[in-house]
């Protein structure tokens, strides 16, 4: 069935309409939470939360947006909400990123490289985390999620000029702090 | 082309957001530039890494864990909007109040009649002495005269119930 036609069941109060929009979009709400807390039992209870919020608020939806662009943006900011009242927001030092980085270089010598490229990629998700929210947000919807530009300026309400300007600075920002660790051998190759 | 301007163009072709003519100028630039090659690589690192994840399930039952919650919601939903306006009820109850004791304490006071004597005394003069002046008056004619005239100056006698 249409999503604009469920929408419109579930705002006269159909369970079962609502039921059909959570299942489509369960998966992508929770994967977000996921992204952001790294704990499947908190993404799980902010997934659901997202969703009584979008019950509660569904009589105003006004349809000027995407459906799955509006519960978006109600999970973007609930969770927004979780990580400020958590207090995680907190920057990592450099020194703290050389020391994480070698405990994944010593791991990786004796692992096959499936292993040393989860390592790395623990360590870009570290200083991800530690990241200030608003890059930590772009960089999470667009490389992590892979949200189109479009969307994600409409989730934040920004101008997809500054999700183009924003993102570099965040890429620029976790290049700084982990350089090397970003490619295979931790060298460079021709483009 | 500028190294800087190059930074900016390459988060744009990882993303493959370039138009072909300047894709074909930043390849050219990357090509003869070791530093803005570096930059490109560790940018697509950092990309493919990030991009590793896909959308994961949440735990079995996530539907049938959310449903009493949202029956639990749809309950208390009336008494929701019924605090709702209780609470917008009590600023505009308070409002009205004050408008009320307002009106009361500063309003137009109502218009008193006064009497030709209490006339008399707000203009600082001896109602007495007036009334006296008639009374002295030497020829009888005069003194009804005045009486008349004094009648005729005083507000309207109200008849009481």
């Amino acid at each position: 069935m249409d999503e604009k036609k469920l929408v419109r069941l579930a705002q006269d109060g159909s369970e079962e309409a609502f039921a059909s929009l959570v299942r489509t979009y369960q998966a992508r709400v929770y994967s977000m939470a996921l992204h952001f807390t790294r704990n499947r039992e908190v993404a799980d209870d902010l997934a659901q939360e997202v969703f009584l919020k979008a019950y509660l608020a569904l009589p105003k939806f006004r349809f000027h947006s995407e459906f799955g662009t509006w519960l978006y943006r109600i999970a973007v900011n609930h969770i927004k909400d979780y990580l400020r009242r958590k207090g995680r927001a907190k920057e990592v030092p450099l020194d703290d990123v050389r020391e994480i980085a070698s405990a994944g270089e010593e791991e990786t010598l004796v692992r096959e490289r499936e292993r040393s490229e989860e390592a790395r990629r623990g360590l870009v998700l570290k200083v991800l985390e530690a990241l200030p929210e608003k890059y930590r947000v772009i960089v999470t919807l667009r490389d992590i999620q892979g949200m189109p530009y479009d969307e994600i300026a409409a989730v934040l309400k920004i101008s997809p000029g500054t999700v183009d300007s924003r993102l570099h600075r965040a890429r620029k920002m976790l290049r700084l702090r982990l350089g090397p660790y970003l490619t295979p051998e931790g060298g460079y190759d021709a483009v | 082309m500028r190294c800087r301007q190059a930074e900016r163009w390459i988060n744009r072709w990882v993303d493959d957001r370039l138009d072909p003519a300047r894709r074909a100028a930043l390849e050219k630039h990357l090509a003869a530039c070791p530093a803005c090659r570096r930059t490109a690589q560790e940018v697509r690192g950092l990309v493919a890494l990030l991009q590793q994840d896909k959308d994961v399930e949440p735990a079995p039952g996530f539907l049938a864990r959310l449903q009493p919650r949202l029956r639990e919601e749809r309950a208390l939903v009336p008494l929701l909007v019924w605090e709702r306006w209780s609470l917008r009820a009590v600023p505009v109850f308070l409002a009205i109040v004050l408008v009320f004791v307002g009106l009361v304490a500063f309003g137009p006071a109502e218009k008193t009649g006064l009497t030709q004597s209490e006339a008399l005394l707000l203009e600082n003069r001896n109602p007495l002495t007036e009334t006296q002046q008639i009374f002295d008056a030497a020829k009888p004619e005069d003194r009804n005269m005045m009486l008349i005239f004094a009648s005729l100056d005083a507000p309207a006698a109200k008849r009481l119930p």
